[in-house]
């Protein structure tokens, strides 16, 4: 608590101490407080009716412990007079419940940030759309990602997290999904690893996802277990929160192979040295908890994991985002070697479009829950077809070359629950037109590549009509 | 050379680590000596651990010196013993944290730390015109409408919002110095150049100073005048950003620029994947700290600590095997 920033923050302001405590740590404390002190009355009426019960209070009082003292005393349960018991246990219990609800209420009235969540789930559509036409699946692709739609549901009805994406990954291939925060790309892949479990909330309302030409969409639970970890693992944003920290890393691994395999022992702890080595961490460090290892070390301790089985596919979200520059290169260096040696495809995850730049394949730009832009890597830096690709790369300094004024992209993405009328980006976009608002545009192929944008959908005809005008 | 803004002289700080009673110390940072002279951005360059943060905390006055001194505008800082002096540093030096989603109290609307910065550093502003001023504020960082956003609690807005809120509440109490200590690291890219680019707008418009805190080199030089390179508690670099980053002297520099992603360099994978890490220095003995990570390093390294010395104008490098520029 005492390293809370925004108390550091107070401090650095000049406030008093008594200040800090008083206005700044006792708001947040509130709810903490009032838990403790429902938890402690629970316990004194639970305490209090334990004692009479057994014959410790005052015989003549009357409460629900020394009922329930005379009850067992004159022998009620074999008379028959049951209740004579249960009406004060269910008392007892209710008062429980009472104390808990509170305890819920106080922590939604303390908390702002828990004030506003009340969801309602109204409006996300259950009914899956048939519409997604049953091509079967090419052998060449590891995954296909076809017309797939996450909604989330919030207090304004549901929020489209990932709308209509659709993406082809080849066996082996390295994909990097790029964009800023909240655009739908660590959606996209929970849903694609189906993790979208309860705390988040997420449903996918249209759409299939083939693994190996299985749907993912449509695989129950116990299915699922099967192929997830030994087909494909996830690599999560903070190693630091997806590590147990009281478990060493051994301990972990054996978990992961535990639930997936019929591994002995023996195999479980030969396998996981020789994956930790595999990222290049001296197997010494097998049996050290995760706060003994440093942030790099966390973040290959991770990677070792999900190599556990040498899946086909492993999705990685910002697994570099909690490193410095130093530390992220050479982790992407290693996964890049990694896939040259062990050749399973990767889906990267990322909002630093620099970082995937000399090793993903291929890119998938997203721009508020679409897909803006996939194509080449390569061809994508050296032209890029979006506007928002074209603003994200120039929201880089670069090291060389003439220092110039950069302007990054101006202004906030747009919200989800209403989003613009017409292209998401217009709002945003330099080169915004009259069609740009009105409009939705489609995803369209231009050399190759796939673009969401009306600069590129020059309708061919008019200008043809235009030039016999003049003419 | 004019007295500048704020200067450090031999300024360390230890940490006692492990167990209890144990001796160990932790150099975080270890007789660093830096000047930030008036409307200066100083970019201070470094890898996590490297001792960065703790100088921010050391100038912010949330840690004290173990050793060595501030001077703020020629005054020592550690001789400040009344309440009034104590409070007259804290309006003029202020800090902007690298984390946006904590270091803002989430009990609170979002004006509450602007409104206690004026409280408690313009007492010329009446209460009644305290509204007014918070909304200006919020204006001069770019949260318009200052009116909407002001009633809004922490949790409502996004990170870059957040951070600008961070930096507004550094602003309230007018100060001459923002520390900032990695104020973009945690933001998404498209958002990162409109803070770098609120931070030059505030030395142009306010005249105020920055000590920006970063490990993006890219970003230091995009807004900085002078760069300082921190490796294990010691600066071992120091100069005029465009020089340092564009013929560094220093192995370490050389390592930190080589890591640097360019999005608009030729394609290729560079050759030099190094897996080293800032040393913890617990109990240091003497020579240079980056000789194990150090291409060039030389018997010298082993047994003698480096010291900074001047290699050209304004141009001070910590390093044996270094050689000015002919």
């Amino acid at each position: 608590m005492r390293r809370r920033d925004f108390l550091e923050a107070a401090v650095v302001r000049g406030e008093r101490k008594r200040y800090v405590i008083v206005h700044e740590i006792l708001p947040t404390m509130t709810s903490l407080i009032l838990a403790s002190f429902l938890g402690a009355a629970l316990y004194a009426v639970l305490f209090a009716a334990g004692l009479q019960f057994i014959g410790l209070g005052d015989p003549n009082s009357q409460s629900w412990g020394t009922m329930l003292y005379w009850a067992e005393n004159n022998e009620a349960l074999g008379a028959g007079m049951a209740y004579w018991a249960i009406m004060p246990g269910v008392c007892v219990a209710l008062l429980g419940a009472a104390f808990a609800l509170l305890n819920y209420a106080f922590d939604e009235i303390s908390s702002p940030a828990l004030r506003l969540r009340k969801l309602e789930r109204a409006g996300v559509d259950a009914e899956r759309a048939t519409a997604v036409p049953a091509v079967s699946p090419d052998p060449k692709n590891i995954l296909e990602v076809r017309g797939l739609s996450v909604a989330y549901a919030s207090e304004h009805g549901p929020v489209v997290a990932v709308d209509d994406v659709s993406f082809d990954l080849r066996r082996g291939e390295f994909l990097g999904i790029v964009g800023e925060s909240a655009c739908g790309k660590s959606t996209l892949v929970y849903a694609i690893a189906r993790l979208l479990g309860a705390p988040l909330a997420g449903e996918i309302t249209d759409g299939q996802v083939l693994f190996k030409g299985r749907d993912m969409v449509t695989l129950s639970d116990r299915q699922l277990r099967h192929i997830r970890w030994r087909d494909y693992s996830v690599v999560m944003q903070s190693a630091m929160n997806a590590l147990n920290p009281v478990l060493t890393v051994a301990a972990q691994m054996r978990d992961a192979c535990e639930a997936h395999s019929t591994m002995n022992k023996r195999q479980i702890e030969e396998r996981s040295r020789e994956v930790l080595r595999l990222v290049s961490i001296d197997p010494v460090h097998l049996h050290s908890y995760p706060h003994q290892l440093s942030g790099g070390m966390r973040q290959r301790a991770m990677i070792a994991m999900a190599l556990l089985f040498t899946p086909e596919l492993i999705i990685m979200d910002e697994p570099t985002s909690a490193l410095d520059v130093v530390g992220q290169r050479s982790l992407m260096v290693q996964i890049k070697e990694l896939q040259e040696q062990l050749g399973f495809a990767v889906v990267f995850v990322t909002h630093d479009m620099s970082l995937v730049r000399h090793f993903s394949d291929r890119l998938l730009v997203m721009y508020a829950a679409q897909v803006a832009e996939l194509g080449r890597t390569a061809q994508l830096f050296r032209k890029p077809l979006h506007p928002y690709t074209d603003g994200l790369l120039e929201a880089f300094p670069s090291i060389h070359g003439p220092k110039e004024h950069l302007l990054g992209i101006p202004g906030s993405p747009p919200d989800l629950l209403r989003p613009p009328a017409g292209c998401r980006f217009a709002p945003r976009c330099p080169h915004v037109f009259a069609r740009c608002t009105a409009e939705r545009p489609r995803l369209l192929e231009v050399d190759g590549e796939l673009v969401r944008c009306f600069l590129h959908d020059q309708p061919v005809v008019p200008v043809v009509e235009a030039k016999e005008g003049v003419a | 050379m004019s007295e500048p803004l704020l200067r450090t002289e031999g300024l360390t700080r230890h940490f006692r680590v492990g167990k209890l009673f144990s001796r160990q110390r932790l150099h975080a940072v270890d007789d660093v000596s830096f000047e930030i002279g008036r409307g200066e951005i100083v970019a201070l360059v470094g890898e996590s651990g490297s001792g960065k943060s703790t100088i921010a905390r050391l100038l912010a006055r949330v840690y004290k010196a173990t050793a060595g001194d501030i001077y703020f505008e020629g005054k020592r800082v550690s001789t400040l013993r009344t309440r009034r002096q104590r409070l007259g540093y804290a309006g003029d030096v202020a800090m902007v944290f690298q984390d946006p989603y904590s270091s803002i109290n989430p009990a609170y609307r979002i004006t509450h730390p602007i409104e206690r910065g004026i409280v408690l550093h313009r007492r010329d502003v009446a209460r009644r015109r305290r509204e007014n001023e918070v909304e200006k504020t919020l204006g001069t960082v770019g949260l318009v409408p200052a009116g909407r956003v002001a009633g809004k609690f922490p949790h409502e807005l996004s990170g870059g919002q957040r951070q600008r809120v961070g930096f507004a509440a550094a602003l309230a109490g007018k100060p001459k110095l923002i520390v900032a200590d990695e104020p973009v690291s945690m933001l998404d890219v498209s958002i990162r150049i409109g803070v770098l680019n609120l931070m030059s707008e505030l030395r142009e418009r306010e005249g105020l100073s920055f000590l920006y805190i970063t490990h993006d080199v890219a970003s230091a030089r995009y807004v900085a005048d002078r760069v300082l390179v921190l490796y294990a508690g010691h600066l071992v670099e120091e100069g005029p950003a465009e020089d340092v980053l564009q013929r560094p002297k220093h192995p370490y520099t050389q390592l930190l620029l080589s890591a640097v992603p360019d999005p608009r360099a030729a394609l290729g994978i560079s050759d030099a994947a190094d897996v080293g890490e800032p040393p913890k220095v617990i109990d240091p003995k003497e020579g240079c700290r980056f000789r194990d990570r150090c291409p060039f390093a030389i018997a010298e390294c082993e047994t003698v600590t480096p010291q900074l010395r001047e290699i050209g104008p304004r141009r001070r490098v910590a390093c044996h095997v270094a050689e000015p520029d002919v």
